[in-house]
């Protein structure tokens, strides 16, 4: 159907009696005189005997120039196409900003192509309607609210990115839900390359799908042998037909092996890499084939093997806590007596047992059992009895005692110590602190008030746990275990004690420098497939040395990989809104009476100075 | 303006004329033909042919070897060396007056200079202008000491009303009979046309030079867009959108305009000479009507 945007446009149309009253009162001349009008008057005969229509020219200008003045009114009278009366008023569009949208079974790619629809639809809105934007990226991001401002949809949709990461559809229908609630008349559109299954009428998913072919490494492990590390990788064929892939390793960037392998439809093939060199950092695995989706096509596992953790323990042989310490497979233990103790550094963890010396290390994290009270660091004041052993507050040091049935611990006695501003109460007494905790600069410090063995906690097994929670505090790897992200995750370094800078360099190369202030530090850029390198500079009295670790970020294959549409089922049926009105495409023509406009106007010039 | 800023003609000029005579086709014409063959009058005798005595003939020419040989009276007759009777017709129409540089500035100069000639050849010459009818007219005389008053009386005319070549010539009573020397200077935009007057010229015997004269931007009118043309002589208003094809369209007309004016002055012996008022009167003089042969 059609109709007209500003029909106040039509008010144009005046101009056209108003060019026939012109063309009734002549034309305006310019007076010229001449001699004679006798050649004149012979020459005008003559064109009109030669040329018999010449009478029609003034009439030809006449009827195109009335035709310019409709076709500019209807111009400017913005006339439009529409289907289907009635109309929502509002939008919420929902861009789907998952890996799976990079697919290119749809071209230019299925994100591409999505952002595009909604461009179209934008154009198509009628003024009085009003549209929601929200990209469902890593996380729901409303990229626009509640507007029927073209250019500024335009501009914010233009704005979205897709990402490498799983995507947040649950999120954002969450979120969409909330949204819709509070609108009458609202109908919403999903542009995914998923068939969501929504089971209200007023849900639309427009699916971006051609049912793609993708490969995928889905899995890449290690472990290390005598004979250097072996890989394992999972290769997934999401092709619905068995494939034959090429698949490369690389070690450290260079190419290490490369296998045919096949692959059964739908199904996952394991390979196995050995003779990769022994210190080797990371490794990645590519499969070379082409096929829609190529950001999964690599794969990567950090092999980055560690030196051990030197733990000193100063004590008086405690043998529960050397057997508590030595647990844990990547430690080096060193013991040594009081007398020995003073002036020691080069340790990654101190544990001093019923002993403090004139001055901390500054170079390793400090555990402190049984402090005395001749010593600089530590108020400590008269000993007590420990009864109804809690934890003081949930802070995050609370984790050391995750697992652990403190409630059960017997301690015969304690010492009372003032808390230091540093320091955090985890465990306490009624009568005093038991367990204090905190980080003095970046060099964790952990202090026990008794000795072991003035309690029955060393014979419990929650004592191993308790250290090797403590342990898994005071000894990072700089990262966690955890090296292996998915885009978007968080990532989180532990900053070494001591350490004056942190660097990132992302896979493109791009180096980051992090604030090392505290001692876990979030990075929230690791959006892009890769390795990452960190690289820490520790300064200590011996100098400055830098460590290096690696961490990789993967697409998160499981649910990205699979490119075919598959059925996601929606639970909607707690989605509330309005009324359920059909869509509405709009299409104006403004465009096309302007350009058939500039045509006639061409013609009407060009009739006029020519003639014909 | 009607072209009489600064004088029509220098001293230096009129002495450069003082060489050149008219020149004309017929030297003799029937019986009557008087021509200036010689400048100097009734100092020789030309024969030219016999004809029978008839009452009144002056009896001394009587050829008596004729009459002793057929016994008839037969009376020479030799080519009279007489005074021509030079009429100058100058276009006195409003159309003259128009044109950068002026029609009438040259069209008056020509006069001028036609009068010198004559004068200085011994004939006789009157002016005469022409408009819707005859207008001012300077009667014959000769003699050069005239020449000045000729020439205020040329300087004097003045241009305006409409132009009807046919009508003014036709009416016009001055001509004196045997036959004589028409010089016409127009620029023959007369809309009731031009053959009817020249033919009635040629019928009172009269040999007829015609100076065409036309603006510059008659012949090349450099104007375009919608126009209202006024006729200057009559007011007439003509409405033209002018475009390149209809200045294509109007140099086509004056060119058949040209042809046919000369084909009818060729074809009936006129001496026609067209000129643009942008020409300079020396050049008119020595090189057009020169190289025609008209003065030399």
């Amino acid at each position: 159907m059609l109709n007209f945007l500003n029909p106040w446009g039509f008010l144009f149309s005046l101009f056209i009696p108003a060019i026939i009253l012109l063309y009734l009162l002549k034309q305006q001349y310019q007076e010229v005189k001449v001699s004679s009008t006798y050649l004149w008057q012979k020459t005008i005969q003559d064109i009109q005997t030669s040329m018999p229509w010449q009478k029609l020219r003034k009439n030809l200008l006449l009827f195109l120039q009335l035709l310019a003045v409709l076709l500019f009114t209807l111009a400017i009278a913005r006339p439009f196409l529409y289907r289907k009366a009635e109309n929502s008023s509002d939008f919420i569009i929902v861009l789907d900003c998952s890996a799976s949208m990079q697919a290119e079974d749809v071209k230019p790619t299925r994100f591409l192509r999505a952002r595009n629809e909604i461009e179209k639809f934008i154009d198509g809105l009628f003024p009085d309607q009003r549209v929601t934007l929200i990209a469902a990226g890593y996380e729901p991001d409303v990229v626009a609210r509640r507007t029927g401002d073209k250019n500024t949809l335009k501009g914010r949709l233009k704005r979205i990115e897709v990402t490498n990461g799983g995507g947040s559809m649950d999120e954002t229908l969450s979120l969409v839900q909330a949204i819709a609630r509070e609108l009458e008349d609202v109908e919403i559109h999903v542009y995914t390359d998923k068939n969501y299954e929504f089971g209200r009428p007023n849900y639309k998913s427009i699916v971006f799908n051609e049912n793609g072919d993708n490969f995928a490494v889905d899995l890449v492990s290690w472990t290390q042998t005598p004979d250097g590390p072996v890989i394992l990788s999972r290769i997934a064929n999401y092709s619905g037909e068995n494939a034959t892939l090429s698949v490369e390793c690389l070690a450290d960037g260079i190419t290490a092996d490369v296998k045919e392998i096949m692959v059964p439809a739908d199904g996952t093939t394991d390979v196995y890499w050995t003779g990769i060199p022994s210190h080797t950092r990371w490794v990645e695995i590519d499969i070379l084939d082409k096929d829609d989706l190529l950001l999964d096509n690599r794969g990567w596992a950090i092999t980055d093997y560690h030196e051990d953790n030197r733990v000193l323990l100063v004590s008086q042989r405690n043998i529960f806590l050397e057997k508590a310490v030595t647990l844990r497979k990547d430690i080096e233990l060193i013991k040594t007596t009081y007398e020995q103790a003073d002036d020691t550094e080069g340790y990654s963890l101190y544990i001093f047992d019923g002993y403090i010396p004139e001055s901390l290390p500054d170079d390793g994290n400090i555990i402190i059992f049984n402090p005395q009270n001749d010593n600089n660091f530590l108020n400590v004041g008269e000993e007590f009895v420990p009864g109804n052993i809690h934890l003081s507050s949930q802070t995050r040091y609370s984790q050391f005692l995750d697992f652990v049935a403190y409630d059960d611990f017997h301690i015969a006695r304690a010492r009372q110590i003032s808390v230091p501003d540093w320091g955090n109460v985890v465990l306490e007494a009624e009568q005093g602190p038991l367990l204090i905790t905190g980080e003095k600069g970046s060099q964790r410090i952990a202090v026990f008030s008794f000795d072991v063995h003035d309690s029955d906690i060393p014979l419990k097994m929650d004592f191993p746990i308790l250290m090797q929670n403590m342990l898994t505090w005071m000894l990072p790897q700089g990262l966690g275990h955890d090296v292996k992200y998915y885009a978007g995750q968080e990532v989180q370094i532990q900053s070494m004690p001591g350490v004056q800078n942190i660097y990132v360099t992302t896979p493109s190369g791009e180096r980051l420098s992090i604030d090392p202030t505290y001692s876990i530090v979030p990075i929230n850029d690791a959006r892009e497939v890769g390795i990452y390198r960190v690289q820490q500079d520790v300064v200590s009295s011996k100098g400055t040395n830098t460590t290096e670790h690696y961490f990789a970020v993967h697409v998160p294959t499981q649910s990205e990989s699979d490119l075919r549409p598959g059925q996601v089922l929606t639970d909607t049926s707690q989605y509330e809104s309005g009324q359920y009105t059909p869509v509405v495409q709009m299409k104006e023509l403004w465009r096309y009476f302007a350009w058939i406009l500039l045509a006639v106007i061409l013609l009407e010039w060009w009739v006029y100075q020519y003639g014909y | 303006m009607n072209g009489s800023e600064g004088p029509l003609l220098d001293q230096e000029f009129l002495k450069k004329l003082d060489g050149l005579i008219l020149n004309t086709r017929t030297a003799l014409q029937g019986d009557i033909g008087g021509n200036r063959k010689s400048r100097s009058k009734g100092n020789s005798i030309e024969f030219s042919d016999f004809r029978e005595y008839v009452t009144g003939d002056d009896f001394r020419r009587i050829d008596w070897n004729a009459y002793a040989r057929f016994e008839r009276l037969f009376v020479k007759l030799f080519m009279e060396e007489r005074e021509a009777n030079v009429t100058v017709f100058i276009d006195l129409s409003g159309s003259m007056d128009w044109g950068e540089p002026n029609k009438g500035k040259l069209a008056k100069q020509l006069a001028a200079v036609f009068v010198y000639i004559a004068l200085a050849n011994l004939d006789r010459v009157s002016v005469a202008g022409i408009q819707e009818r005859p207008g001012a007219y300077l009667p014959y005389f000769s003699g050069k000491q005239g020449f000045w008053k000729a020439l205020k009386f040329i300087e004097d005319l003045e241009f305006g009303g409409k132009t009807s070549l046919n009508e003014a010539i036709k009416s016009y009573t001055h001509l004196k009979q045997g036959g004589g020397i028409s010089i016409v200077i127009t620029d023959l935009l007369s809309k009731d046309g031009y053959e009817e007057g020249l033919k009635y010229l040629q019928y009172l015997k009269q040999e007829i030079t015609l100076l065409h004269i036309m603006a510059p931007q008659e012949l090349e009118p450099e104007v375009s867009g919608s126009l209202r043309l006024t006729d200057v002589e009559d007011q007439e208003i003509r409405d033209i959108t002018v475009t390149p094809q209809v200045l294509k369209a109007y140099k086509r007309t004056v060119d058949e305009f040209l042809n046919s004016l000369r084909d009818f002055c060729y074809t009936r012996g006129i001496n026609y000479v067209l000129t643009s008022s942008a020409a300079s009167i020396e050049q008119v003089i020595f090189t057009n009507l020169t190289r025609l042969g008209f003065v030399r």
